[in-house]
């Protein structure tokens, strides 16, 4: 969590990166490989969140294919876990689970699996920890406000963002360009002290970087997996080349240096 | 590796953990009062639980255990952070002048703090592990730290990271409150303070709090 | 004047011309935390009085609100209740089992690993069902404050069955290792052979006195000094008769064995499509008293609530109180050990 940590290594450690995408009739790479995760038993519940209507979305336990299906898609936001889905995965009583999370929620489930510090933490049920990459996430209230009051559009009537490399694009009736930056004032404070762009402390970590969806193995297992569903044919890997990698590491490094710059104005 | 537990006055749950834990494990010389009798000689590490009572002859006891401890380890929310015993107040029969309950922390230095109420036998392995291999991950930074603080709370949750705006709504906060006294209304955790026993764990999980902890105490 | 090692707790032993019993572990003062403090903090506060009877604590208190408050539980809610706290003296007995296996036998390993399984599943099942294996939080005032279902009560069935399996090899070779003895012209006191009964016996005649220079308290019924523990219950409730100072071992297993049947016997009654919980009450005014039988004897909890909802006045207390002159009397370690004396609890008694 410091930023000095990540400065040796930005984007964290790993056997492999690729770019990859979904050979099933799927759209989403990520959503092709958790099917192929739970169609092989692998896994059996998925925690994710799934979006509702604009920037509203809520956590779900996917334990079929068309439950993880409905999930796909960007929310542009961190969905809190809360104390039901705790209760559900006990009751339910899954024992091995995939979670989807941001780098934050990712960070403190890492934390949790080596070292659980209560007896009722449910670490040993989770089997895969995916992280996305994050750049930040919204403070709801303000963004939806500047949306409505700045381009006249009311948050519901937006279907889905997209992330291009110089804007967000809100995508509705019509589309709305916002360059990022103007977006970057509605991001929230706390994820500014963030130094974590791609999740390290993941299994995988599965992001969108201009237009391919890149999944960065960072164990073994985690490499053997992406083989395997591979060559399942539920998803194709290539490499990302020197360029997009080299990208990438910038993106994780400025948001290291913007961690470090808030923290010192906080501390 | 030789580990030796001293309860100081607690409640003895994070003795027991420490018995079902130690049970499991390979290669430790574990003692413990509730094993058998022992004299504390130069020891690798010392476990302690139980809060200190600053009226008590404990503090003398805490002292000799810090001289003859290469590794000092405060175990349990009561040793590390005060836990339930944030609440006494003395004044109770038959030893009203017992008033004062700290963690170990304020009689003597301690080198790592775990925090829970009680904490898991599953926490003992990969701690003791850090140790053998010489090998630790950046997460025991978080156990340094939080053996240099005096108190940490549902309150201080909300005081230090929410009430500053630098809450995310991630609710790891939620997932890791062993009474269920955090809940997330609004996006953003709001704590019934009649349930927070004082226990410091959802302080030592959250992304935003552990990152305070370890830039003010470590670095 | 020495260290006594293998208690709950920490306490000396005075041995010159009489002998004495002295805990010595701090008073944190329990009954005056409380005071002022909602119900809701008082029964996370006082379950954490001991980190092994803790669910006994909670009961007691919920039982001491709930009598002040005029409500009752649900029958689904006090079978429930009933049952952890069963399962809780399972615990008790089985980390006492730990702490004194070296006295019965030389080749400890096997039986320790038998406990140590057993108790395993135990917490599972406490954990399962309340919250936590240790301090379970859904010990509430009104209930349990948690919805079941069909397939939970039939997981914990199975969990609860394996467990029993495993205790029954340890009981196999624990009771080859009870010697009988002679049974002492002593006086018992218990309420209730499972749960506790505020009616069983005459409350004022409970005396409190301060005890040498220790940090805990004696207690009296009437002019006698009364034994109460699993032996006390068993002795009135089902005529037990094994007399001698393993006596009071061969009462623990006894009781393991009675506590498994009773757990299974709730279970089966429980009826998943009622309600654990009564709901919908004020903290109001009120004076209330919850007798509950811990694992180790009758445990009194005493509150007197304000105008607000509050508390006034708490007094707890606690079975190791009535044993400790019983304890002098065996006047070995040995006689301490087997009455399993819990020191946290001991020390947080008030002069009445």
């Amino acid at each position: 969590m410091m930023p000095g940590w990540y400065l040796k290594k930005p984007i964290g450690e790993y056997v492999n990166i690729y770019a990859a995408e979904p050979k099933i009739n799927i759209e989403g790479a990520l959503t092709a490989f958790l099917c192929y995760l739970i169609d092989k038993n692998l896994i059996d519940g998925v925690i994710a969140a799934k979006k509702l209507k604009g920037l509203e979305g809520e956590i779900i336990v996917a334990k079929k294919r068309e439950e993880i299906i409905e999930a796909a898609g960007s929310k542009w936001q961190v969905l809190p876990f809360t104390s039901k889905l705790k209760e559900t995965i006990e009751n339910e009583d899954l024992n091995k689970i995939a979670i989807v999370g941001l780098p934050c929620q990712i960070n403190f489930l890492r934390q949790m699996k080596t070292f659980p510090l209560l007896e009722i933490d449910f670490s040993h049920r989770i089997k895969f920890l995916i992280s996305l990459f994050c750049y930040g996430t919204f403070a709801q209230e303000s963004i939806i406000k500047h949306i409505r009051e700045k381009y006249n559009i009311d948050i519901s009537s937006i279907e889905e963002v997209k992330i291009t490399p110089k804007a967000l694009q809100f995508i509705g009736e019509k589309i709305l360009e916002i360059p990022f930056e103007e977006i970057a004032n509605y991001l929230q404070i706390g994820c500014l002290l963030c130094p974590d762009y791609t999740g390290i402390a993941s299994d995988i970590s599965a992001g969108i970087f201009e237009d391919k969806t890149v999944f960065i193995a960072r164990s073994e297992m985690a490499d053997e997996l992406i083989k395997k569903a591979k060559n399942a044919g539920y998803i194709e890997i290539m490499e990302i080349g020197s360029d997009a990698l080299e990208k990438i590491e910038k993106e994780a490094i400025e948001k290291i240096n913007r961690a470090s710059k808030y923290i010192a104005k906080l501390l | 590796m030789r580990i030796t537990h001293v309860d100081i006055g607690g409640c003895e749950g994070c003795s027991f953990v420490l018995i079902r834990a130690m049970k499991k494990l390979q290669g430790i010389e574990f003692k413990s009062r509730l094993l058998g009798k022992f004299e504390i000689e130069n020891e690798e590490m010392i476990i302690v639980s139980g809060a200190v009572c600053l009226n008590s002859e404990k503090v003398d006891v805490l002292k000799e255990l810090r001289e003859k401890a290469k590794i000092l380890v405060a175990f349990g929310s009561c040793a590390s952070v005060g836990g339930i015993t944030r609440y006494c107040r003395g004044g109770q029969e038959p030893k009203p002048e017992h008033m004062t309950f700290q963690p170990i922390n304020a009689v003597v230095d301690v080198d790592y703090a775990i925090p829970g109420c009680p904490p898991s036998p599953r926490m003992l392995k990969p701690f003791i592990d850090s140790f053998v291999s010489g090998k630790q991950s950046n997460y025991m930074q978080i156990f340094k730290a939080v053996a240099k603080v005096k108190k940490l709370s549902g309150f201080d949750l909300i005081d230090d990271v929410v009430l500053q705006n630098i809450c995310i709504g991630c609710g790891a906060c939620i997932l890791s409150c062993p009474n269920g006294a955090l809940q997330m209304v609004g996006g953003k955790p709001d704590l019934i303070v009649e349930k927070c026993i004082r226990c410091g764990t959802c302080y030592v999980r959250c992304p935003r709090a552990s990152q305070i902890l370890v830039r003010r105490y470590i670095k | 004047m020495k260290e006594v090692a293998r208690i709950g707790g920490e306490a000396k032993i005075i041995k010159d011309g009489n002998f004495l019993f002295i805990p010595t572990a701090p008073v944190r003062g329990f009954e005056k935390m409380v005071e002022g403090k909602s119900p809701i903090f008082v029964i996370e506060a006082v379950m954490r009085i001991c980190g092994i009877c803790h669910a006994a604590h909670a009961i007691a208190a919920c039982e001491a609100f709930e009598h002040a408050f005029g409500i009752y539980p649900p029958r689904n809610g006090l079978l429930m209740r009933e049952a952890i706290g069963l399962l809780n003296r399972i615990q008790s007995h089985l980390l006492h089992n730990i702490m004194i296996l070296p006295d019965l036998t030389k080749n400890t390993d096997d039986a320790l690993n038998l406990t140590l399984e057993t108790l395993e599943r135990i917490n599972k099942i406490i954990a399962d069902l309340a919250g936590a294996p240790t301090h379970p939080n859904k010990l509430v005032i009104g209930g349990i404050a948690k919805d079941i279902n069909e397939k939970i009560l039939d997981r914990n069935i199975e969990w609860l069955k394996e467990a029993e399996k495993i205790f029954n090899e340890l009981r196999e070779m624990e009771i080859n290792w009870l010697k009988k003895g002679e049974e002492t012209q002593q006086k018992y006191m218990a309420t209730h052979l499972f749960y506790g009964d505020r009616y069983a016996i005459d409350l004022d005649k409970i005396k409190i006195q301060p005890y040498e220079k220790s940090s805990a308290m004696i207690a009296m019924y009437g002019n006698d000094f009364v034994e109460v523990g699993p032996r006390a219950r068993l002795k009135i409730y089902r005529n037990f008769s094994f007399g001698g100072i393993y006596g009071l071992q061969m009462a623990r297993i006894e009781e393991i064995k009675l506590a498994f049947l009773r757990i299974k016997e709730i279970f089966e009654e429980i009826d998943v499509e009622e309600p654990l919980r009564t709901e919908g009450f004020f903290f109001r005014k009120g004076k209330g008293i919850g007798v509950y039988e811990a694992p180790r004897g009758t445990l009194i909890h005493k509150v007197v609530v304000n105008e607000e909802g509050r508390v006034e006045e708490y007094k707890i207390i606690v079975p190791t109180m009535f044993n400790i002159p019983l304890m002098n009397k065996t006047g070995d370690e040995l006689g301490v050990r087997m009455y399993d004396p819990c020191i946290p609890c001991a020390t947080h008694e008030m002069i009445k």
